[in-house]
């Protein structure tokens, strides 16, 4: 019988969380795998982040070795934030097509598989966009941009206007009435000068009686019709880019309400799976074809829609609708892939858990500043019944586990509750290490992208989840500081400053430590990753600009949005979990453990560059 | 400036102009001018593609006028032709050039050892496709190994499978992938190049019985070229007099068409409109949730 490998990834899965309801027999499929091999704590990387910890999954190095090393990078010359997963390609001429290219480095292990004539089916993957040139097929995950670019960016219609655009959102005002028509905002058309937006129109009539909303889409279906608080299956449209060229994007229609404004909203313009923008799967028809098989499905690496939770778009009955719809699309694919599996190796990750976590912690943590505001129903146990769902998504794959498969299921870090958030930007204002122009002081209103700093007098800034860089001479354009002592002078001031940073308002320490990076990753890519990582307290993490290079209005302020849960803190503090249905070897594994442990299965060596050790005693 | 063509010898507008799947050869009428070719009588492949070189009707041809490749390929100037020329044995250029399809063979090329090694007997479908994917990729390595003044590839296979494969959907899956070797072409290419696609008459599937071939197209771009969108009433004797134009060549008296930029100023070629640097990261992290 062929050998099979089977890794369910269930992003972001808390173990304390798993413990007690494994405790309460309340995750019986779990239970079960546990009862045919082990359970464990699982060692996550630094940072704790999704991109970062999945990397390490696929090459079995730190992430020195893959080069990712937090969601956001940016570049020395300018210092500006930019997307850390895929690079955007100018044309190298007028005539060549801009291009994508998968910043990950490093050699995932499906690659030794393909090697070796062993096919694999990898989806959802995150870093893996564009794709892996893989025996078997591949769909991309986390990195899958929108269709303009963006990680995910919806649009509100509202006859409001009062309403003004919040985070990563397009607003779009009605006219008076019941029926209108208004357009639907697809991709940037940066080939017309000056660069405009692709529209399709759309027809929208309300029905006060029947309390519905009908949509002529000018897409396909050609026409739907919704009730209050509902989504719609997905509806292609076909946006003119010129009189010759198109491109076409999926997306979803969410009817609000009639009441006492008409508002509805489309989700992010996802790459229509049937013809994507960029390469979304290998083979490139891959993605098409699962389409024609099973239905659209969102391609967005981010695919639960945050944004509309976030900004008050629909509440969190309308989101958890929509991460059912996400979760219902990637389990039919699972069992569609499982069902026609003979051999070789198998990997799904459900982002799921992720994201239902970020945005309902705060119904579960009595101590949040979000604790139950503004909800109309008690969803204080809604992680747990996420965690039951997760536990069910098992079952079907139990059945496809025979002495000749094993079966892993892992997630990539743990979770805590989001309080808090510490503006190390303003810190190191503070501390006379980063100086701002015209005498100005911190605040949001400094804007992003460090655009009131004055680099000729700033030693480091913080940028992206965690990471600080010097502004070294040599490497940032315009540093001034020196390598060596100068360097080292200013690592320890920060190192010793930040380390158990006390939060005045709760009497907790808000950082544990901060590491530098030589002591944490060693390969090829060392020099993207920051030179320094802050490792926060649970309860705590970086503000929301800080990251992109901007400042929040106190040093360390309350978490006052409903992203109230997260997992950028010490690592050591979220470690993820992993059951097998063999007996482990090790007693701490780490997921960089994973690749040599399915190389090993299925016969293939592992690399000289893995960093992991093989979880199976050898057969 | 050079010159790349990519021939696509009985490409018809009406399914190029037409489908919007052949996204790279959109892109291109996007960028440039682009148009009908009127065909004229059937005179075969070779005597046409030497037509458009010359610029000289079939009647007129006269071997020893100057075509375009040649002109190009003065003193240290060199040209590549694949698939054709004049017949086999292959044309003499200074240069490398292949014979038309379907030679093959060691004496079938101009140096020698260009040339692969004469595949198995295979039905005609396999050898046109293998033919066709040898002759592009071909094409693409010969293009990135040196710079060439003129360089010019012509695929057949769209009048070999017309001709003698009459299968619709073979035809129709044929154009997509020719679009994908175009695609694969404009990789190599640099700002510094006028590229033209031509077909200079199309093969209609079924062929009407005594029917004259049916139209040819042409997509043209260069950078300094004034045109640009549907250009009608241009001949196949046009091509090659717009070309010299365009690269500031002067327009042999031997040559019958004429420019159509002739007289008309050209572009000065100059940088885009820069995009907004920082606008367009800020809108990659859009969404980003955690910021």
């Amino acid at each position: 019988m062929p050998k099979k490998v089977i890794v369910i990834g269930l992003d972001g899965l808390e173990p304390g969380i798993v413990d007690a309801m494994l405790s309460r027999a309340e995750l019986p499929n779990l239970a079960k795998i546990r009862q045919s091999g082990a359970y464990s704590r699982l060692k996550t990387t630094y940072p704790a982040q999704t991109p970062v910890a999945w990397s390490s999954f696929a090459t079995g190095t730190n992430p020195g070795g893959h080069g990712i090393f937090d969601f956001i990078s940016r570049d020395p010359q300018n210092r500006l934030p930019d997307a850390a997963l895929s690079r955007f390609e100018r044309p190298k001429s007028m005539f060549a097509p801009p291009r994508v290219v998968n910043q990950r480095q490093g050699r995932p292990f499906w690659l030794s598989l393909t090697q070796a004539g062993i096919p694999s089916t990898v989806l959802r993957c995150p870093c893996t966009f564009p794709p892996d040139e893989l025996k078997g097929n591949m769909l991309s995950g986390v990195g899958v941009p929108d269709i303009r670019g963006s990680q995910s960016k919806g649009t509100f219609y509202t006859q409001d206007r009062a309403v003004h655009a919040e985070e990563s959102e397009q607003v779009v005002y009605l006219g008076a009435g019941l029926d209108l028509s208004t357009k639907v905002i697809g991709p940037r058309n940066t080939a017309k000068a000056p660069a405009a937006d692709a529209v399709c129109d759309i027809r929208v009539r309300a029905d006060k009686s029947s309390r519905k909303l009908t949509i002529e889409t000018g897409g396909s279906p050609a026409k739907i019709e919704l009730s209050e608080g509902q989504w719609s299956d997905w509806v292609r449209f076909k946006f003119k880019l010129s009189m010759l060229q198109s491109v076409t994007g999926i997306a979803r229609f969410y009817f609000r309400r009639l009441d006492p404004h008409l508002e509805f909203y489309v989700s992010a313009i996802n790459f229509d799976p049937g013809a994507p923008l960029f390469p979304i799967s290998a083979p490139p028809d891959y993605a098409k074809t699962i389409s024609e098989k099973l239905g659209m499905f969102s391609t967005l690496g981010m695919a639960e829609d945050h944004n509309g939770l976030n900004n008050g778009r629909f509440d969190e009955q309308a989101y958890l609708q929509h991460c059912d719809l996400v979760l219902r699309e990637r389990e039919q694919l699972m069992r569609f892939e499982l069902d026609r599996m003979k051999e070789g190796f198998f990997f799904m990750l459900f982002d799921t858990p992720d994201r239902l976590q970020h945005m309902m912690w705060r119904f579960r943590d009595v101590g949040h500043p979000m604790h139950n505001r503004d909800a109309d129903r008690d969803f204080t146990t809604r992680i747990e019944q996420h965690y039951q769902r997760c536990d069910a998504l098992l079952g079907p794959v139990l059945e496809h586990v025979d002495e000749n498969t094993l079966l892993i299921v892992l997630s990539d870090h743990g979770f805590n509750t989001f309080r808090r958030a510490f503006d190390t930007n303003t810190w190191l204002h503070q501390n006379g290490l980063l100086a701002l122009q015209d005498g100005k002081k911190p605040g949001v209103d400094l804007g992003e992208a460090f655009a009131a700093v004055d680099w000729s007098r700033t030693s480091a800034y913080a940028l992206g989840l965690g990471g600080i860089y010097l502004n070294l001479k040599g490497r940032e354009q315009g540093g001034i500081v020196g390598e060596g002592t100068e360097a080292e002078r200013v690592r320890n001031a920060i190192q010793s400053g930040l380390a158990g940073h006390p939060d005045a308002v709760t009497g907790r320490p808000a950082i544990r430590s901060v590491s530098r990076r030589e002591d944490l990753y060693s390969g090829a890519y060392v020099d993207r990753a920051p030179d320094l990582l802050v490792n926060f307290h649970p309860g705590f993490r970086v503000a929301w600009k800080t990251a992109v290079g901007g400042f929040a209005n106190d040093l360390i302020e309350d978490n006052t949005r409903k992203w109230s849960g997260d997992h950028i803190v010490d690592p050591e503090a979220v470690p993820g979990m992993l059951f097998v249905n063999r007996a482990l070897q090790c007693q701490d594994p780490s997921i960089l453990d994973l690749a040599p442990t399915v190389l090993q299965y299925l016969g293939v060596p592992a690399s000289g560059v893995m960093e992991g050790k093989s979880l199976l005693t050898a057969e | 400036m050079k010159i790349c063509v990519l021939g696509l010898d009985g490409a018809t507008p009406d399914k190029i102009f037409q489908d919007e799947r052949m996204v790279n050869i959109r892109r291109l009428m996007d960028m440039g001018v682009y148009g009908r070719i009127k065909s004229g009588p059937d005179v075969g492949t070779i005597p046409t593609w030497m037509s458009m070189g010359a610029s000289q009707s079939h009647e007129m041809l006269d071997l020893n006028s100057r075509a375009i490749w040649s002109i190009l390929a003065d003193g240290n100037s060199r040209t590549a032709l694949l698939g054709l020329t004049a017949d086999f044995p292959p044309y003499q250029v200074n240069g490398v050039s292949f014979a038309s399809f379907p030679a093959s063979g060691p004496t079938a090329t101009i140096p020698v050892p260009l040339a692969d090694p004469d595949p198995a007997p295979r039905s005609l479908s396999e050898q046109i496709s293998s033919a066709s994917h040898t002759r592009w990729q071909t094409a693409r390595t010969l293009y990135s190994s040196q710079g060439w003044a003129y360089f010019q590839v012509v695929d057949l296979g769209l009048q070999a499978l017309g001709a003698d494969f009459s299968e619709p959907t073979a035809i129709s899956d044929y154009y997509l992938w020719l679009d994908e070797q175009v695609g694969s072409m404009l990789e190599l290419l640099d700002d510094e190049t006028l590229l033209l696609v031509l077909s200079p008459r199309g093969v209609e599937v079924p062929a009407p019985a005594g029917a004259p071939p049916a139209d040819g197209l042409f997509v043209l771009i260069a950078p300094n070229c004034p045109l640009t969108g549907e250009y009608s009433g241009a001949t196949l004797l046009d091509m090659a007099p717009t070309m010299l134009d365009l690269i500031g060549y002067g327009i042999p008296p031997s040559m019958q068409g004429k420019s159509l930029v002739a007289q008309m100023q050209k572009k000065q070629s100059g940088p885009d409109a820069s995009l907004d640097e920082e606008a367009l990261l800020r809108e990659r992290l859009a969404g980003l949730g955690y910021i």
